[in-house]
């Protein structure tokens, strides 16, 4: 396929497919095969302010529309999302490197954000009393605010913004996207089942481009509240700003998650969750496993543990995602490759043992290394070392002990992450010992990927959330809304 | 077309899997329904039975599938060709085929028995489905016994 044949792709403002003004592109590249798939434009100011500016137009017809109305789009939605699910995964991992699995599971949790949604008619609800006093009566109205805008992440292209769109459309707000340039066609592909499933011209908008676009966004006084996903330093920056602006925000920072294995865990499904969870998407996820601390003085449950974790990553197959039998795909760049080569360098110098190196490269099938690394297994790790502390968002495990539970959870709090923390035991106890005591804001128990449904918040703590609601469920539908209170006398 | 032996580790592998092995038996029911018309209502049940097995376990996979289960992880499976891709002669009589069947069904069985133990309380509600496939799969063996009776009581 020559660059002169690849699509640029366009911008969605006002009900249009439009094609930006801008002279400046992106290559959006397939990291599995090292190809050109798409080119991505970076929008300019103008093109902002129009999407902006047509989401706001849009806003005080698309506010009047019962919520029952506005949930037949979504119900729509959801029938066109249906009938497009396995095109919307392929092209999930055709830009993301992700594997079919992974990119099918990240279809169905974006839908299952639509079909909470739908329920805006019961979610919205306000509440009220009669006879606050004699006669007098006090309600409370949840009400939309105006626009608002995503700055997603490169991760999950199509499932984060379904975190907040669904349920920002379905209160009765309009909405503005700026993909990740990394990965853009999965929004392109979603945005165009959306104009197909009928939504009026403006309520969605979609707008290209790099930093400059959500630096834009979030500026902009005509936009209510930003939702955020990425790094902790650049969500702090958004966080101080929309507080200084008196926007809205969430803000899903950076993580380290641990995961504490106990003495009398079940080892073969232990082993088969924490692989996920470290491996799964390659790493590349808030949600992966970072560090896993065996608790215990038995030394031999430990080597006879992490020989047997060794021996199943050596073993995983790693390949182009659209293989089936490809159990982990390709980093989404030679960037992000290389920085994980990075902290594998670094953890050597620092003093880690490497029991599994990713850089030796084995891939099933003849594709390009230059997105690819092999899982990796460091031991003798530390919180005080780079890898023990920094987010390195690859494939990378690392391992460390803790003498009793205490230990390990005085491990976990030596972070300022609190994203989320896994135990694995079968005893109640101690489980309930963890899920009381550490501060993450998403606890698995026996669950090495601790991923809320969509009628759950994605939960968050210290620096790996800035905000008070979070995506998804009850919580995004308050985030959404503002309580209007009324009091009522009639004379 | 030579079909290799396969190593199943991934879900998706294994749902491909279903797919192959029930539309490949019922194609195989169905071709030999028609030249044993003394079969033929059985076997063409049997057939549409296949299809909704896989209809139902792909199902259950789609809906549940999640980048958050152990999706990548849950097996360990290693599944003869002959499964995939059965062969019986057209010139076989009707007891060889029936008895050839019952084997085919054993096997079958074992797939998803096996399957579903591996991936049990890591695959949500697709073990569940596999299990009553291979509950079926017994039943089956037991139609067909009794195909194998009646076939011998005539002759």
């Amino acid at each position: 396929m020559t660059s002169t044949t690849v699509e640029r792709l366009r911008n969605f403002i006002g009900g249009e497919w439009v094609d930006s003004q801008s002279t400046k592109s992106e290559e959006v590249r397939n990291p599995a095969l090292d190809e050109i798939i798409a080119h991505v434009p970076m929008s300019v100011p103008a093109e902002v302010e129009q999407a902006v500016k047509a989401a706001q137009e849009a806003f005080p017809e698309w506010r009047r529309t019962p919520p029952v109305t506005r949930a037949r789009y979504l119900l729509r939605l959801i029938e066109l999302l249906e009938t497009n699910f396995d095109s919307l995964s392929r092209t999930q991992t055709m830009e993301h490197g992700k594997t079919i699995d992974e990119s099918r599971g990240e279809t169905r949790r974006g839908i299952e954000n639509v079909e909470v949604a739908a329920g805006i008619p019961s979610l919205m609800m306000g509440y009220n009393l009669q006879d606050i006093a004699s006669g007098i009566d006090e309600y409370v109205i949840r009400e939309p605010l105006g626009v608002f805008a995503c700055i997603p992440p490169f991760n999950f292209p199509f499932m984060v913004p379904l975190w907040f769109i669904p349920y920002a459309v379905a209160t009765g707000n309009t909405f503005v996207i700026k993909p990740s340039p990394s990965v853009p066609i999965s929004q392109v592909r979603l945005h165009e089942l959306m104009d197909e499933a009928g939504f009026p011209p403006g309520v969605l908008n979609l707008v290209h481009g790099g930093a400059d676009v959500g630096t834009q966004l979030m500026e902009h006084p005509d936009v209510k509240g930003i939702t955020f996903v990425g790094s902790t330093k650049v969500g702090k920056l958004i966080y101080k700003k929309c507080g200084e602006m008196g926007k809205r925000a969430i803000v899903q920072g950076a993580a380290k998650n641990f995961l504490v294995i106990m003495p009398d865990t079940d080892v073969q499904g232990t082993i088969a969750s924490m692989l996920t969870s470290f491996y799964g998407n390659a790493g590349q996820r808030c949600l992966s496993g970072a560090n896993a601390v065996i608790v215990g003085k038995d030394d031999g449950f430990y080597r006879s543990f992490v020989d047997a974790f060794v021996d199943a990553a050596a073993k995983i197959k790693v390949g182009n995602g659209l293989e089936e039998g490809i159990q982990m795909g390709p980093l989404q760049s030679r960037d992000k490759k290389e920085r994980v080569v990075g902290y594998i360098e670094q953890g050597i110098r620092e003093g880690a043992r490497l029991l599994l190196d990713g850089r030796h490269v084995r891939i099933e099938g003849d594709y390009p290394q230059t997105c690819f690394l092999n899982p990796t297994v460091f031991e003798n790790v530390t919180p005080k070392m780079t890898i023990g502390r920094e987010e390195i968002f690859g494939p990378v495990a690392s391992f460390m002990r803790a003498a009793d539970l205490d230990e390990a959870i005085d491990l976990i709090h030596s972070l300022p992450y609190g994203n989320a923390a896994s135990i694995y035991t079968n005893n109640g106890s101690w489980a309930r010992e963890f899920e009381y005591r550490v501060q993450a804001g998403n606890i698995g128990i026996n669950v090495g990927i601790v991923a809320p449904m969509a009628f759950f918040p994605f939960s968050g703590m210290k620096e790996s959330f800035f905000g008070v609601l979070h995506g998804q469920g009850q919580e995004a539908v308050r985030f959404f809304t503002e309580s209007k209170v009324v009091i009522r006398r009639w004379w | 077309m030579v079909v290799k032996d396969m190593n199943l580790q991934t879900a998706a592998s294994v749902i491909s899997c279903v797919s192959k092995i029930e539309e490949a038996s019922a194609a195989l029911y169905e071709r030999l329904a028609d030249l044993h018309p003394e079969l033929k209502g059985a076997f063409f049940a049997f057939a549409k039975e296949n299809r909704k097995h896989e209809s139902n376990v792909r199902r259950a996979y789609y809906n549940i599938v999640s980048d958050a289960l152990e999706t990548g992880f849950c097996f360990d499976l290693a599944v003869d060709a002959m499964l995939t891709a059965p062969v019986l002669p057209d010139e076989a009589s009707s007891l060889e085929i029936l008895h050839a069947f019952i084997r085919l069904e054993e096997e079958i069985r074992r797939f998803y028995e096996k399957a579903a133990a591996q991936s049990k309380s890591l695959l949500a509600d697709v073990p569940r489905a596999m299990e009553r496939v291979a509950k079926a799969r017994t039943e089956r063996e037991k139609e067909l016994q009794k195909l194998i009776d009646a076939a011998k009581g005539d002759s």
